[in-house]
């Protein structure tokens, strides 16, 4: 995919008063010589993906055989669909995840993405990753939380909700299951139509309901006063976007979901097609830098969803496979659970693809981005906690080494999260709380 | 949920820094100085990731002091947004909303708890333009919206009495001078602009109904120095009450003007509207919705069943097994009335052709939803012999004995079933797979629950789910379980039954059905779970449902008329001991 080099150049522009950042792809045109910041010396960002599947994996599929980098190793088995991807990847295997299984389906998934344990109701006690990693890098766009996507809207015993991304408790980040609403989001945002008028009315609007909810806070106390700022920040978004909307560059247009992928299925089902027209939007939307920061929910903690495109029937993955609990026989469970990992890492494949075909800067997305990849478990049938899937995917804007299969058995898996902060530039000394605590990066990780 | 060491300590804490909220006054003033107390009153227990409302008192074991959480937002939930937009602006497509959280139980206390996310305020702006673009598109329904509709932008009293009106019922309360002012501008100035006075208003609309007064339930009380410094829900306040909880929808104009007449601020007052509210057609949408809640129907959609065992799981069926439960509960509730508990082991019950067969009963012609009786030896009686029970509390390929006494367990009998241990497999038959030939779940179970580490949950579940043992993963009954002989004998507390028929009579007849559901319903009703200090409340609401022959409208009433109901205690006042209540 190749894009013009856009007509207009200029970042920064003021409307009413009001600095906007303008959404421009990040083409080489556009940078110093050497192709690691822009031309007035802003340096390039890398973006950050969350990519989370559920239910886990069989580390004996999944660990590679061999440790080391580039030609040292190969990919397992599980792995197979990201192998064109290899030269990106970096397989972090042995690490385990200390905080204790207090809640099932819970405990872990929240120590992955937040270093702290679950609270009792399923809901986190820490932000994750994140947004921890938004408040460094994207404030200054579109979407400063990030836009979070998913694709299976069913649900795992209540584990997490839905949800990979929170700002902190009671503050969740819940995916959008739509293609078609955030493809209309971007629209707007992409600069393909003409500003409407209709424009400044909603921001007259969201004014007046933004005094209204500050008038309201004197009244509240302190946890319903966080409830309502959160609101406002949802407010300010939106103010933010239609600004971006109103003064947009011209950034491309993104792929039409409807269009490319008609018969993708229903918002919630899980489809390759699906996954594709994600990857096609997020890919547009790290572009444009409409955000740096992005969460993609495959399928979410447990979750209970059937693999039908996979062959796998309409029963859930998690019982029938996850368990295997399969009246078809413990062989058949085991070799559709195999099955079933696969399919997830094809649909990751999908976003590596289009991040991978998608210029920015001098090299690609792939080049410029740090995807973090796990699940809710390691081995499921056990409720393992070792040998955890952990995967780093994309170069980090040339920090990250990849094509890298590290070991460390027993280590803290909380490290990779905390390496990941550390590459977005966090002064934090450490990452995590109680068993979920750690002060040490993985350097190996690092080119 | 139970108490674990973290959440009581969380209660000690806050109960530790409440006590100064407590000596410095409470209300929290708009340059947020009474705040920061009220902050550290409840701020680090939220930090700690232990909700702040009080824990279950269901336990047995001694209180800490509780600091008692104040009046709280409350988000309206999907269901309640949904009836909201529809009673203002009728029959419009309303676009997805962020989704209800699930905590505790209830929808209800997820939506006073959790906050919007920055892509949940977009949502509803696009949600809430495009049901008010599609409203105001027809002149005819403008019409019905407004109570005043301008000829053209001067008009001004029109278009102010338009959305004050509107204002009024869409914040249940009256907008103030500087509000409606605010709303009269926009609609001027869009009309303005657009030269079309309907589009102004439809834009004042639209703003009305994405402020917090709209998309939250602000109940906050006012202090009453006469009622030993509680807070006391004013007219307006207690009218949102109402409506939610009665109705799950915003309160109609009869109740508003209830309001304005001051009427609704003792208990005669709140009776007269809430028996009024009963008789009206709302009501039932009120206790479907509490019911939904209660007995987590939402799950219903996503449940799936292995199509080449169980073809007949079809939406159709899984939509009249849903209507089939409502219908039994209305007809308890309302067409009778007549004791709730009855649902619990009757035998009347409300079928298709399709649902028929599962139940083994005939089919007709036409081929109606209809009411229809059991045979009295039929084991299958009560809730726990619904198809919906039955089916969702069951897995793709085989009944779950765990899921449906887990049910049983705490939606019926409010019993804690505590989480599984760390790092153990939580699906107790596995392994079992690999054994030849068939076993009955029970002896699946069975040597499992011999596991101490196991047993602390099992031992409450799996006893009452193995009685439901002759009905199949879609509810139908079966003699014989891969040939083998069913055992669906147990006992409850000590009183044995034979099968799921006898556990059902059981159930009717268990002690704490009745103070069970009196606390399901004050949880969905104040959007928290009961304090430790108001075991009193329910237990004189449970009283007075024992009084009425267990009649659930009766119950509704009790509960809405009670003080509990009317008053609340400000953010942080620490509650030492059972008996201390004003």
């Amino acid at each position: 995919m190749s894009r013009p080099i856009p007509r207009r150049t200029v970042l920064r522009g003021m409307l009413a008063g009001v600095a906007v950042a303008l959404p421009l792809p990040r083409l080489a045109g556009m940078l110093d010589g050497n192709g690691t910041a822009y031309a007035d010396g802003t340096p390039l960002l890398p973006r950050y993906l969350t990519w989370f599947f559920g239910n886990g994996i069989d580390p004996a599929q999944w660990v590679p055989a061999a440790v080391g980098q580039g030609a040292a190793w190969s990919v397992s088995p599980s792995l197979v669909p990201l192998a064109d991807y290899k030269a990106w990847l970096s397989v972090l295997s042995g690490y385990e995840v200390k905080i204790p299984a207090l809640y099932a389906h819970k405990s872990a998934p929240a120590a992955v993405l937040t270093g702290a344990q679950a609270a009792m109701n399923g809901d986190v006690t820490a932000p994750s990753i994140d947004q921890k990693i938004a408040d460094l890098v994207n404030k200054d766009t579109a979407f400063p939380s990030g836009i979070h996507v998913g694709i299976s809207n069913v649900t795992g015993a209540g584990a997490l909700d839905f949800n990979i991304s929170f700002s902190g408790p009671n503050a969740p980040n819940p995916p959008n299951y739509s293609p078609a609403a955030l493809f209309a989001t971007l629209l707007g945002l992409s600069g393909a139509q003409e500003p409407d008028p209709a424009l400044f009315r909603r921001k007259n609007i969201l004014d007046a309901v933004a005094e209204e909810a500050k008038a309201l806070q004197g009244r509240l106390g302190a946890e319903d006063r966080m409830r309502l700022d959160r609101h406002l920040e949802g407010i300010g978004e939106l103010q933010t976007q239609i600004d971006a909307t109103i003064a947009s560059a011209d950034c491309g247009v993104p792929i039409d979901p409807d269009v490319a992928y008609p018969d993708r299925g229903e918002d919630g089902s899980i489809s390759i097609a699906r996954c594709q027209a994600f990857a096609d939007l997020l890919a547009f939307a790290f572009s444009c830098e409409l955000t740096r920061v992005a969460s993609f929910v495959f399928s979410c903690a447990a979750c209970h969803a059937p693999y039908t495109e996979a062959g796998l029937g309409t029963v859930t993955f998690h019982e029938d496979f996850g368990h295997r609990l399969s009246p078809m026989g413990i062989d058949y469970a085991t070799n559709g659970f195999h099955t079933g990992v696969a399919y997830a890492m094809t649909g990751l494949a999908e976003l590596l693809k289009r991040f991978r075909d998608t210029p920015d800067g001098a090299g690609n997305l792939l080049d410029n981005a740090v995807i973090y990849t796990t699940s809710c478990v390691a081995q499921p049938w056990d409720h393992r906690m070792d040998d955890f899937p952990l995967l780093v995917i994309g170069k980090g804007g040339g920090l990250l080494r990849g094509d890298l299969h590290h070991r460390a058995a027993g280590d803290n898996a909380s490290k990779v999260p905390f390496s990941l902060l550390k590459l977005f530039g966090s002064q934090e000394p450490s990452f995590g709380v109680t068993e979920g605590l750690v002060s040490d990066t993985i350097p190996e990780l690092l080119a | 949920m139970t108490r674990g060491a973290p959440q009581r300590f969380a209660v000690l804490l806050a109960a530790l820094l409440g006590a100064s909220a407590c000596s410095r006054g409470d209300s929290a003033n708009a340059d947020g100085s009474a705040g920061t107390t009220t902050e550290s009153a409840t701020g680090d227990a939220t930090g700690g990731g232990a909700p702040t409302t009080g824990t279950g008192s269901d336990t047995g074991e001694p209180e800490a002091p509780a600091s008692v959480p104040g009046p709280m937002l409350r988000r309206l939930t999907a269901s309640e947004f949904t009836h909201s937009m529809h009673d203002l602006l009728g029959p419009v497509k309303l676009g997805a909303v962020e989704a209800d959280s699930l905590q505790d139980g209830f929808f209800a206390v997820g939506a006073s708890r959790v906050a919007l996310s920055p892509a949940g305020v977009a949502q509803y702006e696009q949600a809430i333009g495009d049901a008010t673009a599609e409203a105001f598109a027809d002149p005819a329904r403008v019409a019905q919206i407004l109570h005043c509709v301008p000829a053209q932008a001067t008009d001004v009293t029109c278009i102010r009495d338009a959305l004050a009106t509107f204002g009024r019922r869409a914040w249940r309360r009256p907008l103030t001078g500087v509000e409606l002012e605010r709303h009269v501008g926009i609609a001027g100035a869009v009309a303005d602009e657009t030269g079309d006075v309907v589009v102004g208003l439809r834009h004042a609309v639209w703003a009305l109904l994405q402020a917090p007064y709209f998309l939250y339930r602000v109940e906050l009380g006012l202090p009453s120095p006469e009622d030993d410094g509680r807070l006391k829900f004013t007219s307006y306040e207690m009218a949102s009450r109402l409506a939610f909880t009665l109705w799950n929808t915003l309160p109609d104009e009869a109740l508003l003007d209830a309001a304005e007449a001051d009427l609704l601020a003792d208990g005669p007052g709140v009776t007269e509207q809430a028996l009024r509210m009963l008789a009206d057609p709302r009501a039932r949408q009120g206790v479907h919705n509490f019911v939904a809640e209660l007995y987590g129907l939402w799950a219903l959609g996503e449940k799936v069943k292995d199509d080449t065992l169980y073809p007949q799981w079809t939406p159709t069926l899984k939509a009249v097994m849903r209507d089939e439960l409502l219908a039994r509960v209305e007809d308890v509730v309302f067409d009778q009335p007549g004791d709730f508990f009855s649902l619990y082991d009757g035998q009347k019950v409300f079928v298709n052709n399709e649902l028929a067969a599962i139940y083994g009963l005939d089919p007709v012609e036409p081929d109606v939803f209809r009411a229809a009786v059991l045979p009295a030896d039929s084991p299958r009686r009560g809730l726990i012999g619904s198809a919906l029970m039955l089916a969702m509390n069951s897995l793709p390929a085989r009944t779950s004995p765990t899921e449906r006494g887990q049910f049983i367990a705490e939606s019926l009998l409010c019993r804690t079933v505590p989480p599984p241990p760390p790092n153990v497999d939580t699906n107790l038959d596995d392994g079992v797979m690999e054994n030849d030939g068939p076993q009955t779940m029970r002896e699946k179970l069975e040597p499992h629950r011999a596991d101490p580490a196991c047993a602390g949950c099992h031992d409450i579940t799996d006893p009452l789910g193995l009685a439901l043992e002759h009905f199949d993963t879609i509810g139908r009954f079966r003699a014989t379980d891969q040939g083998l002989t069913i055992d669906a004998g147990g006992d409850l507390d000590g009183q044995p039954f034979s099968d799921a028929g006898e556990l059902a009579l059981l159930l009717r007849q268990h002690p704490v059905v009745g103070a069970c559901l009196v606390r399901k319903l004050y949880t969905y009703a104040g959007g928290r779970l009961p304090l430790s200090r108001e075991a009193d409340t329910l237990a004189e609401i449970e009283d007075e449902l024992a009084l009425s022959g267990n009649r659930f409208d009766r119950l509704l009433i009790s509960l809405v008329t009670h003080d509990d109901f009317r008053f609340a205690h400000p953010a942080g006042t620490v509650v030492a001991s059972e008996g201390d209540k004003p």
